[in-house]
């Protein structure tokens, strides 16, 4: 069964290049939105395997969707992957405080972002 | 963008006798300049040497590509682009009945403007501008008969040669620039 | 980098799109620093966009934008978190990064373009304005506040809380609980609300425990308001207001969820209560409505329009054949009933799928807006360049037009502002002494005039004087002496359209207008538009363009036959097919293939237009025929080639040739070639020859078994 992945991101281009390495490469199928308040909104109404989720976007930010993801018993196990632009970003490091799982910095290639992916669904 | 015309400006403006220039002012110099002349494009088609009022022209460009348009008189060539504007282009020789134009080095497309419309005459070569005093125009003599006599507004006198001055009217009446047949049969409403 | 995603027509489109938004702050950030003060969330904005754009041009390989957005991202990171002031200097630094992303994406993915476009020179400026020493946030810990709270906030955000802080407002937490369905609904209310009373922080998102439906959020908010202000403020359902000290009672922390500031030390609260007009003015109207417009806006890729509408016209086909269902139907007894109701639902078909075919045109219509920002930006810089302050004043940028026209708009408008500022407008020092006021004055002007749009720049610089063009026409010899003591004002006026006139020298001298007018001329006029002058010296020049509001824009298919081409409008051809010559049949002297059991007439352009004495098919086996025609009425016309789809512009053929039966205008194809678009309702209604008598159908479709046998033979 297609394992369902919340992607979170405001560049369309960004959603689709990230879209199309999950969906080539395995059997995911990917919930593309481009807000934390629709992350919000399609959190509940799947079962999760994987948060792909960028950090800086408007209003609820990666940071505080991760801390919300985990305050939350029923969305707490699901693996977060954040993208960023810079590792040394002070706000890298406190979405990693927060409870993601790992960080990529963009730009990535497919195979950067497919190991990162088994890398932080490896450690469920 | 390079103005293929430039030298026929050129050509209008050392033709004109309405024209000092500025040197000739510094020198205290000053023409006696005649305001009744009127000014002409003067051109050859064939054999014969035409002329058209220099105010009924836009501008003389280089014959351009045109497209042909079906079911038209034999003297439309078609239509051309010019500035943007779609206009019909006329094949002037085979209008006056003069065979066809030899579309030579020399020939030219003389931009010509009537009835807020446009059109392109194409002559075989533009020989300049010149300044007519009305009392070297002749109206045009009921002597020459034919359908040709229809489009002569005047002849004079330049250089010993005699000019044919055109009336653009009746050269440009719409309803001949359709094809015999389909003028009739147009007739009948629809389109037009 | 190994192998970066191909640039994507969808990577263009977007950095594109991040850059049109990223000019458009800076414009608003350029008048707000004028008078002071300017909106954070601006900044913030400008930010977010050339970090996305790093981030996206990083991913698609395009290095150089990427490189160039990361410095600058920096300089907009210390701008945003006020480790550097906005100044004019810093500005014009923005603004120039914006036409080279511009400069690379234009040549991004043409091969040898690296190093076309140079970045150095702005990296270099850039560099200039990063501040010398990362200089520290001037207040220390906020009082009052859980670390954790400051944990989850971005470094922006907490920039902004201290920011808020130092400025003496008070923090408040606003809670809210929202119908998960319509959360964006509720929170932009909400939001409104808020920003009525100064800034959002940031929304800090707790799950009601109770439903998966609801969702909670904390917002924080910086205002000078009193808290009974902002309660009656939003008071609307399940929204509680509290200030950051007071303890909520519903005692939060209890709960897991989003951490919530320790009810202790209470921040410092000016004595002097301040109103919220205050509060008013930090939302700028401008603001929320373009960010709005970006956010309503999607970007279509004018070909997946064609997919729609190439879908459009097999719906016809589909529709035609039900027409012909009904006919057999009607020939049933006892049918009366059943074909009357196919009958209405037939005729509803038909007015739906023309309503689907005027929408998708209109899809095609993107506001002037788009153009005007550009010019905004032009007037700015080249108001600088020349050393005038010069006001520009858009009204009506969401006026729309065609996509095609707004573009081809472009460089015509560009060179008329150039006009303006160069030669238009005086210098501060002339204008001053003229009694004017110091800064030069350019309108730019669109609205709508019934099925038109007019487009105006108006300038309040030197104007021109008829008596001076008419002398330097008549000096380049443009008119003659004589004729031009006769023409009016206004036709001496329109002479600056004339391309003799049109030379440098002549314009700067009678003050500098009208250079190169001829080609603005003729670009308005290759989009069936025109342009008027207006104009007094000492008082300003106005330019009026008169525009078609659609264009009389088609889909059309161009096909060749007999070595000439042609386009059919694509909303009457029903489909192409291809036969071979021994598929065509003739019936009582007239050629016909059959079609899925139906005959069909054919006609031949090469004939009826008499294109070609000797016309033969390019090929026997593959002859394309193009049916076209609506509903039952169905010709195929055959052609020697279908050379593709394309959206072309009607321009019509004046006068002395609109009157051709069978042609319905012309078009440029590119390249200055003119084309002929066929009319075709004329062509099939001579096909089935209900014009007997005509000439064009009686004569050629009498010879016409002769002849095709003659020309296949």
């Amino acid at each position: 069964m297609a394992q369902p992945v919340l992607l979170v991101e405001d560049s369309r281009a960004v959603r689709s290049f990230v879209s199309s390495i999950l969906e080539s490469a395995g059997d995911y199928d990917v919930h593309e939105v481009e807000n934390g308040f629709e992350a919000l909104r399609a959190l509940p109404r799947t079962d999760f395997a994987l948060i792909v989720t960028d950090v800086n976007m408007p209003d609820v930010n990666g940071i505080e969707l991760t801390r919300f993801v985990r305050g939350q018993a029923k969305f707490a196990d699901i693996p977060v992957l954040v993208i960023s632009t810079d590792a040394s970003h002070p706000d890298t490091k406190r979405a990693l405080e927060a409870g993601a799982n790992a960080f990529l910095a963009k730009p990535f290639t497919a195979e950067q972002f497919l190991e990162a992916v088994a890398r932080v669904r490896g450690g469920e | 963008m390079p103005e293929p015309n430039e030298d026929i400006w050129d050509q209008m403006v050392q033709a004109g006798d309405a024209f000092a220039t500025e040197e000739d002012y510094e020198h205290g110099y000053a023409r006696v300049v005649r305001v009744d002349l009127q000014q002409h494009v003067v051109f050859r088609v064939g054999d014969e040497t035409y002329g058209i009022p220099i105010a009924q022209i836009g501008e003389i460009s280089k014959p351009m590509y045109t497209t042909p348009v079906p079911r038209t008189a034999d003297f439309v060539l078609g239509i051309g682009n010019v500035r943007g504007v779609v206009i019909p282009i006329v094949d002037l020789a085979t209008r006056l009945r003069l065979g066809q134009c030899h579309k030579a080095r020399e020939a030219r497309v003389l931009i010509v403007r009537h009835g807020g419309e446009q059109t392109g005459l194409l002559v075989d070569e533009v020989i300049g501008v010149m300044s007519i005093a009305p009392e070297n125009l002749e109206e045009a003599p009921g002597a020459l008969a034919g359908a040709r006599g229809d489009f002569i507004r005047a002849l004079a006198r330049w250089e010993g040669r005699i000019i044919i001055i055109l009336d653009l009217g009746t050269l440009l009446a719409p309803a001949d620039f359709l094809a015999l047949g389909v003028r009739r049969a147009s007739g009948r409403g629809g389109r037009s | 980098m190994s192998e970066p995603p191909k640039p994507s027509a969808e990577f263009l489109s977007e950095a594109q799109e991040v850059i049109e938004a990223f000019s458009r702050n800076l414009l608003q950030l350029d008048t707000q620093q004028r008078t002071g003060e300017f909106d954070p969330d601006l900044l913030n904005a400008a930010f977010r966009a050339i970090h996305s754009l790093k981030g996206l041009a990083g991913l698609f390989g395009a290095t150089q934008i990427s490189s160039l957005a990361h410095a600058l991202e920096s300089t907009l990171d210390s701008l945003r978190l006020g480790r550097l002031p906005l100044s004019q200097p810093a500005l014009d630094v923005l603004f120039e990064a914006v036409e080279v992303f511009q400069n690379m994406l234009a040549v991004f993915g043409l091969e040898e373009t690296e190093g076309a476009v140079s970045a150095d020179p702005l990296l270099h400026r850039i560099a200039a304005l990063s501040p010398d020493a990362e200089e520290e946030d001037g207040a220390g810990d906020i009082v009052g506040l859980d670390p954790a709270i400051l944990g989850v906030l971005t470094e922006y955000e907490e920039h902004r809380l201290r920011e808020n802080v130092r400025l003496g407002r008070r923090l408040y937490r606003v809670h809210a609980a929202f119908d998960l369905l319509a959360i964006d609904v509720g929170i932009e209310s909400l939001k409104g609300k808020l920003k009525e009373f100064g800034e959002v922080i940031t929304y800090l998102p707790s799950a009601d425990a109770g439903s998966d439906d609801r969702i909670e959020l904390d917002i924080l908010l910086g205002s000078e308001a009193t808290l009974a202000a902002i309660g009656a403020g939003v008071a609307e359902d399940g929204v509680r207001v509290y200030a950051l000290g007071d303890s909520p009672s519903d005692a939060p922390e209890a709960r897991p969820g989003p951490p919530v500031v320790e009810p202790s030390n209470p921040t410092p609260v000016p004595s002097v209560s301040l109103t919220a007009d205050d509060g008013i003015e930090m939302v700028d109207a401008s603001t929320s409505m373009s960010l709005r417009s970006i956010s309503q806006t999607v970007r279509v890729d004018l070909e997946r329009l064609d997919v729609l509408m190439n879908l459009v016209g097999e719906l016809a086909l589909v529709q035609a054949n039900l027409s012909g269902t009904l006919e057999s139907v009607r020939a049933l007894a006892r049918s009366a009933d059943v074909s009357r109701e196919l009958q209405t639902h037939l005729r509803t078909m038909d007015r739906k799928l023309s309503l689907l075919q005027q929408s998708i045109l209109d899809v095609r219509m993107v506001p002037l807006g788009q153009v005007f920002d550009k010019l905004a930006r032009v007037v700015r810089k080249l108001g600088r360049e020349a050393g005038k302050d010069i006001r520009l004043v858009i009204t009506g940028a969401d006026t729309e037009l065609d996509k095609l026209i707004v573009e081809e708009l472009s460089d015509p408008l560009m060179h008329m502002i150039r006009n303006c500022i160069d030669h238009g407008i005086e210098t501060e020092a002339e204008r001053t002494s003229l009694g004017k006021g110091p800064s030069g004055h350019i309108e730019l002007r669109a609205f709508q005039k019934g099925n038109r749009v007019v487009i105006e720049v108006e300038d309040d610089g030197r104007g021109m004087d008829w008596r001076l063009i008419r002398d330097k026409a008549v000096e380049r010899g443009v008119v003659a002496e004589s004729e031009s003591r006769e023409m009016a004002r206004q036709e001496v006026i329109d002479l600056i359209f004339v391309p003799g006139f049109s030379t440098k020298d002549v314009a700067t001298e009678v003050s500098g207008r009208g250079v190169g007018m001829d080609v603005v001329k003729t670009n308005i006029a290759r989009l069936s538009g025109l342009i008027d002058v207006d104009t007094a010296p000492g008082r300003g020049s106005k330019f009026s363009i008169t525009l078609p509001v659609t264009l009389a824009i088609i889909q059309a298919l161009v096909i060749e036959t007999a070595r000439q081409t042609f386009c059919i409008p694509l909303n009457s051809v029903l489909e192409s097919i291809m036969v071979s010559e021994a598929d065509i049949e003739t019936v009582e002297g007239h050629e016909v293939v059959s079609l899925r059991g139906k005959t069909l007439p054919i006609l031949h352009l090469s004939r009826i237009f008499e294109l070609q004495t000797n016309y033969r098919y390019l090929d026997p086996a593959r002859i394309y025929v193009v049916i076209v025609g609506l509903a039952q009425h169905r010709v195929g016309i055959v052609v020697d080639e279908l050379l593709g789809q394309q959206d072309v512009v009607i321009k019509p053929l004046g006068r002395a040739l609109r009157g051709v039966p069978g042609i319905a205008g012309a078009t440029e194809l590119g390249g200055g070639r003119t084309v002929l678009l066929l009319d075709v309702s004329v062509l099939v209604e001579e096909a089935l020859g209900r014009s007997d008598g005509g000439p064009t159908d009686s004569g050629p479709a009498a010879s016409s078994v002769n002849g095709s046998e003659a020309a296949h033979a």
